[in-house]
């Protein structure tokens, strides 16, 4: 029997666990990503992921509909992936704003790449890097947003990512050389 | 918007593109430990009530030990206006009494002694008056202090200085605050019935040693058992969660009982109660002749039904790995003894009590709302885990007030513990209930 999210929020709301599993599996695997690419190993995506649902089931007879459930949860998520990252964040400007205009180079792309190996290059940055291009880049916040949210400048934001920025395009090259030269050994 | 921008939002795109699309499954440990969290913050919820309950029974206590000791100790205090006049120019045998009287009173003699004095000869005497204002229990204190009731009255108008040429004619009482004590029960009621209800907790004290399918329902692969879910489990075996969760109670009854004296009372009854708790499985055992699944658990290992089901080799026996909670309402006949010792015996009443109930089982059944999910009834007798007599400890203290005549309405916030095990030997799990609960009713007493 398929319930529909009102029917899911006000079972879930009067605690009936069948409800909250079933909520648990239509969400979990758009939202485990999520947790993923905030962390640096699958046992903090996973410990995310359970502390996000659990506020979630805490929570959901607050849930005011003005944004769809789905987005509500990821922003449970992004949140509790936030507070894990938080302490581990000491961010500070990196590098000059001024040399990222300057920085040029050939227009990357990344369908050669599995989920997996793009999930283990943005899991390679640096924690605030790590932390910035996916609020940015995958999110869609702005850096003032981000800035908010974080509690920095949003000098130190920009910063931050065009370091995360540099860092993925150098590694993005890299291994795109290495396809060239082994495509050109045979 | 140059190309060179273009390309950095592009870049941006990509990322937001493949991760947009991104869905993956996450291991089942992360449900598991999930659902594990939720029981415990179920069971906070639940110990949040039992401490609600504890600091109610608490409160109570303490607001009846505060009432009782004003009462006891503190009788009624009393505003009694008292205005005399008497022409001491040529007093009689009566009045000088009254003014020597007065004069002592003045000097220490207690008002309880005026009053009587006053009383013995308040016939005989003259050209007095006198006022009164009684502010509590007026009939009473009218036949306590008709002392002058045929004399001249006046009221003293305390706005108005005293003349001074009254000084040498006239008495003046002067408003006077009396304790009165309290009056005394009926001395002669010694026996009382009444009707009680009772509301608590319940916490079963669920134990088990036992996590195998096999023992716990009696199933084997030799019946033609066979793996239902891959999702969690790879074994024949799967491991099993079955747990009693807590919840609350509620009872009904008459009671009766009788003073042993001046401070001991003795009290039966007899009760019907319903305890209520939460058993929670991970297993249903699906059968090709049962349409709803049988949550397992050591409760209906022997349930005839079941059993039957279960052992017969020509019925496929599968298992499926749902969570289920069960709704498990325990029914029971209680007689509870109890002797009770009397802190005060007034208009209001104490009395600590403690005995020993009798529990008679009398079923238990476990529903869920969910159809696919069969009931379970759980009868008395030799199919059932449970005793036919189980036996508990019962401590409360008891509040009685005389709203009526010869009614009191009592409250008694109480605790019971069971002294044996509510599981037979031969059961796999065992419970041990225990529960505060604050019992009400109403009683009449006689003769």
């Amino acid at each position: 029997m398929s319930f529909s999210d009102e029917d899911l929020i006000e079972a879930c709301s009067k605690g009936k666990r069948k409800a909250q599993e079933e909520l648990y599996a239509r969400y979990s695997s758009k939202m485990y990503p999520i947790a993923l690419r905030y962390s640096k190993m699958q046992q903090e995506a996973e410990d995310i992921l359970q502390e996000a649902f659990i506020k979630v089931f805490k929570n959901i007879k607050d849930f005011r509909k003005d944004s769809s459930l789905g987005y509500w949860i990821k922003r449970i998520v992004i949140n509790t992936a936030l507070n894990h990252q938080r302490s581990k964040l000491y961010l500070y400007p990196m590098v000059d704003i001024g040399d990222l205009r300057n920085h040029t180079g050939p227009e990357l792309t990344l369908s050669n790449f599995t989920y997996q190996e793009l999930l283990s290059m943005i899991r390679r940055l640096p924690t605030g890097c790590q932390v910035i291009f996916n609020l940015y880049a995958v999110e869609g916040f702005k850096h003032h947003e981000i800035a908010e949210q974080l509690n920095i400048s949003e000098g130190t934001s920009k910063s931050q990512y065009a370091r995360a920025k540099s860092l993925l395009k150098e590694w993005i090259s890299e291994s795109n050389n290495i396809d060239y030269d082994r495509a050109g050994e045979f | 918007m140059t190309g060179r921008e273009n390309s950095e939002e592009n870049f941006e795109k990509q990322w937001k593109d493949a991760f947009d699309e991104w869905s993956e499954t996450a291991p089942n440990t992360v449900w598991a430990e999930i659902d594990r969290q939720l029981v415990y913050e179920d069971l906070k919820v639940y110990k949040s009530k039992l401490a609600i309950y504890r600091w109610v029974a608490a409160a109570v206590v303490l607001l009846g030990i505060s009432f009782s000791i004003i009462q006891y100790f503190g009788d009624d205090t009393v505003h009694f206006v008292t205005s005399a006049a008497i022409d001491v120019d040529a007093p009689n045998p009566e009045m000088r009494s009254l003014i020597a009287l007065y004069e002592e009173d003045r000097a220490g003699v207690s008002s309880k002694e005026l009053t009587k004095y006053g009383a013995n000869h308040s016939s005989s005497l003259e050209n007095g008056y006198y006022d009164y204002q009684g502010h509590q229990d007026d009939s009473q204190h009218r036949d306590d202090y008709l002392l002058l009731a045929n004399y001249e009255m006046k009221t003293i108008d305390f706005n108005d200085p005293i003349d001074s040429d009254h000084e040498d004619k006239y008495i003046y009482y002067l408003p006077e605050y009396r304790r009165v004590a309290k009056k005394k029960q009926d001395e002669n009621e010694r026996y009382w019935a009444g009707i009680d209800v009772s509301q608590g907790s319940f916490n079963p004290n669920y134990s088990t040693n036992d996590n195998s399918l096999t023992s716990t329902l009696g199933i084997s692969e030799s019946n033609g058992f066979a793996q239902y879910d891959t999702r969690t489990f790879n074994s024949s075996s799967p491991t099993l969660r079955e747990n009693m969760a807590p919840g609350e109670s509620i009872s009904m009854g008459v009671s009766f009982g009788m003073k042993l004296g001046d401070k001991w009372t003795l009290q039966s009854g007899v009760q019907y109660a319903k305890a209520g708790a939460l058993t929670e499985t991970n297993i249903l055992v699906r059968t090709s002749t049962l349409q709803e699944g049988i949550p397992v658990t050591g409760q209906g290992k022997n349930v005839p039904a079941v059993a039957s089901l279960v052992a017969n080799e020509n019925n496929v026996v599968e298992y499926d790995f749902e969570d289920v909670e069960m709704s498990n309402v325990f029914e029971f006949t209680s007689i509870p003894v109890k002797a009770g010792y009397l802190i005060m015996d007034s208009k209001f009443k104490m009395a600590l009590n403690a005995g020993v109930v009798t529990n008679i089982y009398l079923g238990n059944r476990l529903t869920t709302g969910d159809s696919d999910v069969a009931e379970l009834t759980i009868g008395p007798g030799d199919t059932s885990p449970y005793k036919n007599f189980s036996f508990s400890g019962l401590a409360g203290v008891q509040f009685g007030y005389r709203f009526l005549k010869r009614m009191d309405v009592i409250l008694e916030p109480n605790y019971r513990q069971s002294i044996n095990t509510l599981t037979k030997s031969n059961s796999n799990f065992k419970t041990n209930p225990s529960g505060f609960a604050l019992m009400t009713g109403l009683r009449y007493n006689f003769n």
